[in-house]
């Protein structure tokens, strides 16, 4: 639709000095692969005669058409992380071969292909055991798999240093913005005029300043205006949403029902790790990346929803859920009425008419 | 009185002491200048003690006109005392706020004791309260939706107080309630669909004695009759049709992209609406730069400070798995509050958020507590030594950055939002004036571009204590061929300098910014007096041809 994403190079290939892009992949056939590790993901958390609800959400979401249609570098790194859920997943359940092909496999290909999934996937890994969301004795199959092959990949690093940096550089970008730093020194040199010049040193360096700002860029890839309104526009331009608004009542039931169970809370606390990505880009929050913690939100989403279904017999509840079709209903009218008529338009006012893809 | 109770006075007594010292320190320097509206109520205060009339002629007016946007009456006459007490001075205009955002300390403990029965939450809250950088910010100058907070507070408070208790609490509850409306735009669609949805949810508890909702609905319809008489017939919805959402810039140009004009757009206006009201949950505004009190985009201040997010987290966790009284009328306190800014086409605004305080700060101090109750368990001495020292330097150091704000940055960034500069500027022509035989001011001013932003002319009422009988009755000239905008009582005229032509008025003073009076066509000895910003930059020249 608008194919407008310059491709990213994958890790393996730089180090290599090679050039392959992602965008090449028959990117057409992700949804049809999200789907079906959706629903298999699904089936271990959910009642069977309700897996589809979460598979449903996530078809009418218009977050992965939008950037699977654009080529989008992280579509094809969500496509590894499903897999790597899922594992986790059957390796709680006991399920030990899948469970680790799933995430050996996901893992492997991951981080050969970015240098942020080289340093994401074993932290994430280490968190998880610390936390006991699984064993270490669960996982050490997979962790003992994942070194022997991602071992040619640090042999590559350590030979290829620079290319490694510069890929990384290329996507951790947080502090890149020079403007924290020019509005650090602003704000000290004023507390230097007004005499207030040790205070300031203790207040408002760079130390606090990058804390405070990495803690807001958490905070703000979790909250409703960024995953169910366009607050943070899909490919820059569009003002569809990730995620339909009306599912923002059953997240808000889920996330209150789930947050009242310890155990619930501690895995919703890990989960947020899928954020990161989107907290180390550039911009505030970058729903490309972020669509990775996208099946954590459907997931709430559906478990409130199921509890509607549940208690329908309930008033409220009752009223709740049809609150919620209608308006998704209603929404998703008004979506594809706008992707027909004005989405076009409103490419052209954010990009210009004659904008070009630029080939890398 | 027994030794628990003396103590707890005591502790509120410093608490509220603190909160009063925030709010009144340096009270009339910063923030650096009365604004447009401040000088606008206190003209009109000042006109109505004397008169009795508003500057229009109005008698005891229940709206007042101003510069056309029909101010809301209240802030006006709870300044009259203040101005009969210290004369028609920037302290006795800011004075009935910071009274008031003092008075809220004392208040919102007692709510926060009556509602909750625990002294924690209570001493707790009204110590957020009391250092709250979002609630001193707006009480250190005349700002109407901090005092419509307290009757806010008040109102819920007795509405609550209503729904188990006595008759007299259904009038108070509407007394406040109404008060409230007229008092400030902001809580004038809050209160209504707050209370449509209190009223129902407690209907149960109203129906066994009819006689609560009878007086609470009564007394709301007498009291609020007259403000809805202004709001049709009076002008005062003037200001709502201006500023609806539907005329958001943003919405015409990047979604609609055409201008609102029929009902199929409105669907779409509904979710651009849904994308405004969810933006109030944004971290960076509550947190971080809602305030606006310095340059936009840095880490500054927000409503809550940033060492209150883990609180402020814990705050809402506490408040789904706890037994909270009310609980369904803090949920709609907090959804329905923000309603009305989100309504509008303006920026976020915290100082329209104002009567959110008690929810956010309770909020907060909730999640305070059950992170104090957790620290209690951790077993290790030397590890509680570590989480109280890293968390104590933290909050220490937040504490420190906001007062540098609040005492450097902010006076120097947003001197010109204040209109800093015209209290100099009108006491020079005060003392000078009758050197001349007319004083010509600029109303357009700016650093990075000429803006008409100011209404000079009250500036000049004001500081030059102009007698409101005289003003009333003289003559004024509202117009003038060749000028856009005119306005001329006495010798002072408000209009466009164009230094080319007016170089030539010997004898006249002219009041202007650079912009209209570039100190390179200045001749030797034209210019008198130069009057700068915080920020070093020019604000005004003062300049007479020679």
């Amino acid at each position: 639709m608008f194919p407008h994403y310059s491709a990213q190079n994958l890790l393996f290939a730089e180090l290599l000095h090679k050039l392959v892009y992602i965008k090449d992949a028959p990117y057409i056939l992700f949804p049809l692969l999200f789907l079906t590790l959706f629903w298999l993901i699904s089936k271990k958390i959910f009642k069977k005669n309700l897996v589809y609800i979460p598979v449903l959400i996530f078809l009418v979401s218009p977050w992965m058409w939008y950037l699977a249609f654009a080529y989008s570098f992280y579509i094809f790194l969500f496509s590894l992380v499903l897999p790597i859920v899922y594992g986790v997943i059957l390796l709680r359940s006991g399920d030990k071969a899948f469970g680790n092909i799933f995430v050996v496999l996901g893992s492997f290909i991951a981080m050969y292909s970015s240098s942020l999934f080289f340093i994401f996937i074993p932290i994430s890994i280490t968190i998880m055991v610390i936390s006991k969301v699984v064993s270490l004795k669960q996982f050490k199959t997979s962790i003992v798999l994942l070194f022997i092959l991602v071992l040619p990949l640090l042999f590559l690093i350590v030979k290829n240093n620079s290319a490694f940096k510069s890929n990384f550089v290329y996507e951790v970008q947080i502090f890149s913005d020079p403007g924290l730093l020019n509005s650090i020194n602003r704000y000290q040199g004023a507390a230097t005029e007004a005499g207030f010049k040790n205070l300031a040193r203790i207040s408002e360096n760079k130390y606090i300043f990058y804390a405070e700002y990495f803690l807001g860029k958490y905070a703000s890839q979790m909250v409703p205006e960024t995953l169910f309104t366009p607050q943070y526009k899909l490919l820059g331009f569009s003002f569809n949403p990730p995620i339909l608004l009306g599912f923002l009542i059953p997240f808000g039931y889920g996330l209150y029902k789930l947050l009242q169970n310890p155990k619930a809370r501690r895995i919703l606390l890990i989960s947020t790790l899928l954020v990161i990505p989107s907290v180390l880009a550039k911009d505030l929050v970058s729903l490309n990346r972020l669509i990775l913690f996208c099946p954590v939100v459907i997931i709430v989403i559906s478990y409130g929803l199921i509890q509607f279904y549940e208690n329908r017999k309930n008033n409220t509840a009752r009223i709740f859920l049809i609150l919620t079709l209608i308006l998704v209903i209603f929404q998703l009218i008004v979506v594809l009425a706008d992707i027909k008529v004005r989405e076009t338009q409103r490419f052209d006012a954010y990009f210009g008419k004659n904008y070009e893809l630029i080939e890398p | 009185m027994n030794k628990k109770t003396l103590l707890l006075i005591i502790t509120i007594s410093l608490i509220t002491l603190l909160g009063g010292f925030l709010r009144f320190y340096k009270i009339t320097v910063n923030p650096p200048s009365l604004t447009g509206d401040e000088i606008s109520f206190g003209y009109s205060a000042y006109s109505v003690l004397k008169t009795g009339r508003d500057e229009y002629g109005k008698f005891l007016p229940l709206v007042f006109k101003s510069v056309g946007d029909y101010k809301n009456p209240l802030p006006a006459y709870l300044m009259i005392p203040s101005i009969k007490l210290f004369g028609l001075t920037d302290f006795a205009v800011r004075f009935p706020n910071a009274l008031i955002g003092t008075i809220s300390i004392p208040v919102f403990f007692i709510f926060l004791l009556d509602i909750f029965k625990k002294k924690k939450v209570a001493v707790l809250g009204s110590l957020m309260l009391s250092v709250s950088a979002w609630h001193i910010f707006y009480s250190r100058f005349a700002y109407e939706t901090l005092t419509a907070s307290l009757f806010v507070l008040l109102g819920i408070w007795f509405f609550i107080k209503m729904l188990d208790g006595k008759l007299i609490w259904a009038f108070l509850s509407a007394f406040f309630f109404t008060l409230t409306m007229y008092t400030a735009f902001a809580p004038r669609l809050f209160i209504p669909i707050f209370l449509v949805c209190a009223l129902i949810i407690n209907l149960p508890k109203l129906k066994k004695d009819w006689r609560k909702a009878g007086v609470f609905i009564s007394t709301c319809l007498i009291l609020g009759l007259p403000m809805l008489y202004i709001t049709l017939f009076q002008g005062a919805g003037t200001r709502l049709q201006m500023v609806l959402i539907s005329n958001d810039i943003e919405f015409s140009r990047y979604v609609l992209l055409k201008y609102f004009n029929s009902i199929g757009d409105l669907p779409l206006l509904f979710f651009f609406w849904a994308k405004r009201y969810l933006s109030y949950f944004d971290p960076s505004f509550i947190f971080f730069n809602g305030l606006d009190a310095t340059i936009p985009s840095s880490i500054g201040l927000g409503m809550l400070y940033v060492f209150e997010i883990p609180f402020f987290i814990a705050g809402i966790v506490a408040f789904i798995k706890n037994k909270i009284p009310h609980k369904s009328l803090f949920v709609i306190w907090g959804l329905a509050g923000i309603l009305p800014d989100s309504l509008t086409n303006n920026l976020k605004h915290t100082g329209r958020l104002l009567h959110l305080f008690p929810v956010l700060i309770l909020l907060s101090a909730l999640g305070a507590i059950e992170l104090y109750n957790l620290f209690t368990k951790i077993g290790k001495t030397y590890l509680k030594m570590i989480v109280a020292s890293v968390s104590s330097l933290i909050v220490l150091a937040v504490l420190i950055h906001a007062f540098l704000i609040v005492s450097t940055d902010f006076p120097r960034d947003k001197g010109e939002s204040f209109d800093e500069g015209w209290r100099e500027a009108v006491q020079y022509v005060k003392a000078n004036q009758d050197k001349y035989k007319e004083i010509v001011f600029d109303p357009a001013r700016g650093v990075s571009a000429p803006n008409m932003i100011s209404n000079p002319f009250l500036y000049v009422l004001f500081y030059m204590k102009y007698d409101p009988h005289i003003y009333q009755t003289e003559e004024k000239v509202t117009s003038m061929p060749s000028y856009e905008s005119y306005y001329k009582f006495g010798k002072y005229v408000f209009r466009h300098i164009d230094w080319q032509q007016d170089k030539s008025e010997i004898g006249v003073l002219f009041v202007g910014s650079p912009w209209s009076l570039p100190e390179k066509d200045l001749e030797p000895g034209e210019l008198i007096k130069k009057i700068y910003l915080t920020s070093g930059d020019a604000a005004f020249f003062i300049v007479s041809p020679k």
